[in-house]
């Protein structure tokens, strides 16, 4: 059996998955607003389906803020030796992906405004095929990375 | 090379061509139908305007189009009022094609396709009329010079052909005649339809609907049936076309292929730059044991070949390891492969049941007689067999294959080091039967491929995934 990729993506990323799966629920919280102004002010709806329709909301709220990014967090491992990436993600469809080295095109790291709240970046890897990403690394790990793969990658140069 | 050379002057009138093409449909309906009233002052001045325009487009767009090679680079300006600057340098290139339709050849020109590995369909690169001398100068300036000429390689270029090959009349009608190329027709046939839909008088539709009405079911069915052969006929007579004199020769690093009888092609791909070898046999093609053979390679390759160039046009499944062990030995490809284990049957019987169940459902409760779209269970049961029966994967050495069905069942191969990236899948539902899907990414002219098998066995994965990792192969590297 592979031994699986050892590192884990930052701590703070789990509560950035959190705050976005809160604001997706939003959307949720949203139709349900709307229901409500349908049933007050257009035609009064049948009891039960608000109270469906509430308790669904409220499980999605919290499978997106809570479960979901949880299971998500914890799932996430990734790697890289002088000579390849591993990763290894996914909650319902479980991913592992091999990046060698030698296949690198180039590494982005990237944020928008959530990840620089928590002073975090996430690791784009580009080959000439695929885009893979770390979602979520402190700045100062993804920059280290983002350099220590740009270099190996120039290293293990040959031409497509 | 330094100095700016243009196009020959005959581009002017491709581009004329080009936008007439464009222009036709346009212009019909404005003609027929906005000058429903008769024709105006102003109708005759917007058209004149028009034509001009695209003239004088033409002969300044051929006027500011040079090219160059200078400092490695293909260097190409174009442009009068926005210029623009494009620098390829040699070693991005991938392909460097050329071809001859009827207005080239009737000047003996040619038109030159460079391609680099940059996405998307459209070359990077379009000269649409070169004189065939400078052509080959372009050409043996971008290609031939990018490895030094040493003094044993001189010896080599004296018998450069290692390997020849042509498609026999025989093989291309058989490829012709199986391509099912048809659906690609039927689907012109009906575009074409509901184009020229306005222009055909109400009366010309009544009298055809009343005929169909009264028409009993033998006639229509004869009608469909003629509309099929006229489709079919046409399908074979643009694949002779298209395939007709076919060669493949190998020369050197390259493998070369000149085909077309009207519009001539010549297709070089460096060796090196081929990035997978997929062989398919058609619905039709399979049971004569016939098959067709595609290159994926960096550049090349249109959307009608699915962003691959075609290799051999038909080839006999049984001789392929064969011919390609002999044309492209660099890839040593083999017959070693796992098929799926019997614990992934059901999976994909209920991937090809479940999704008609609810049309079968739906026409079974509104049609009457709709109950027997039962029917259609027992033939995506079998299909979903025959997915389960080809599926399979394999390696050896550092080639690795994979086999599916798509519509007809395709095999692929890519070595080790073409593979940008690989990757091993599994869902909650495999993971409880010990199943994973296999799935590699290739470079292609289109944004990269991906190829996947589904529902392997999980420690049949796994090894495949060591098979491809740097770590466990430095290991077994120690260990011998």
């Amino acid at each position: 059996m592979r031994l699986e990729p050892s590192k884990q993506i930052d701590p703070q990323g789990l509560k950035v998955w959190q705050i976005t799966g809160g604001l997706v629920s939003l959307l949720a919280i949203a139709l349900l607003c709307g229901l409500f102004v349908i049933h007050l002010m257009i035609v009064p709806i049948p009891l039960w389906t608000l109270v469906i329709s509430c308790i669904l909301a409220l499980l999605f709220f919290l499978l997106q803020t809570w479960v979901l990014p949880r299971l998500r967090w914890s799932k996430w491992r990734y790697e890289v030796t002088e000579h390849e990436i591993e990763l290894k993600y996914g909650v319902i469809v479980v991913k592992r992906t091999l990046i060698p080295m030698v296949r690198v095109q180039h590494v982005d790291t990237r944020q928008g405004p959530l990840l620089r709240a928590y002073r975090l970046s996430s690791v784009t890897i580009s080959t000439a095929a695929t885009t893979h990403e770390i979602p979520a690394l402190s700045n100062d790990i993804a920059d280290e990375l983002r350099d220590r793969i740009s270099v190996l990658a120039r290293v293990a140069e040959e031409d497509v | 090379m330094s100095n700016k050379k243009r196009l020959h002057p005959v581009a002017m009138l491709l581009s004329l061509l080009r936008y007439a093409r464009e222009a036709a449909l346009p212009l019909i309906f404005f003609v027929f139908v906005g000058g429903g009233s008769g024709y105006e002052w102003w109708h005759v001045i917007a058209i004149g305007a028009l034509l001009l325009f695209t003239i004088g487009n033409g002969v300044l767009g051929w006027f500011f189009y040079t090219y160059q090679v200078e400092n490695n680079e293909l260097r190409i300006h174009q442009g009068f009022i926005f210029r623009k600057k494009r620098f390829i340098p040699r070693e991005r290139i991938q392909s460097i094609d050329f071809s001859e339709g009827l207005i080239q050849r009737l000047f003996s020109l040619v038109k030159v396709q460079i391609e680099t590995a940059g996405g998307g369909g459209e070359p990077e690169v379009v000269m649409s009329a070169l004189r065939r001398e400078d052509a080959e100068l372009l050409r043996s300036e971008l290609y031939d010079k990018r490895k030094p000429i040493l003094d044993e390689e001189v010896e080599e270029l004296e018998n450069p052909k290692t390997f020849e090959y042509k498609l026999s009349w025989r093989e291309l009608l058989i490829a012709a005649s199986t391509s099912g190329g048809i659906g690609v027709v039927l689907s012109f046939v009906a575009a074409f339809a509901s184009q020229v839909d306005d222009l055909l008088p109400d009366a010309f539709y009544e009298s055809i609907t009343e005929r169909v009405m009264e028409a009993t079911l033998p006639y229509v069915l004869l009608g469909v049936a003629f509309l099929l052969l006229v489709s079919w006929i046409f399908s074979v007579l643009g694949t002779v076309l298209k395939y007709g004199g076919f060669i493949l020769t190998r020369m050197e690093n390259d493998l070369i292929i000149n085909r077309g009888i009207l519009e001539k092609r010549q297709l070089t791909i460096p060796v090196h730059r081929i990035q997978a070898i997929r062989i398919v046999e058609g619905v039709l093609r399979q049971p004569f044991g016939y098959s067709v053979l595609y290159v994926e390679s960096g550049g090349g390759g249109g959307k009608d070949e699915q962003f691959s160039t075609i290799l051999f046009p038909l080839i006999k499944r049984k001789k392929v390891t064969e011919v390609l062990a002999e044309i492209l030995p660099e890839l040593a490809i083999h017959e070693e492969y796992t098929s799926l284990p019997v614990r992934a049957r059901r999976r994909y019987f209920f991937r090809f049941c479940i999704p008609v169940l609810l049309p079968i459902g739906v026409i079974s409760y509104f049609v009457p007689y709709g109950a027997m779209s039962i029917l259609l269970l027992p033939i995506s049961a079998l299909i979903g067999y025959l997915h389960y029966r080809d599926a399979a994967s394999g390696v050896k050495n550092d080639v690795a294959l994979l086999q599916f069905r798509q519509i007809g069942r395709t095999r692929v191969y890519v070595s080790r080091k073409k593979i940008q990236s690989l990757e091993i899948e599994t869902t909650f539902f495999q993971k409880r039967r010990q199943l994973a899907t296999f799935k590699v990414s290739i470079l292609s002219s289109f944004a990269g491929k991906q190829f996947r098998v589904k529902d392997l066995g999980r420690s049949h994965a796994e090894e495949l995934l060591n098979w491809y990792s740097y770590r466990s192969n430095k290991r077994k590297d120690n260990e011998e």
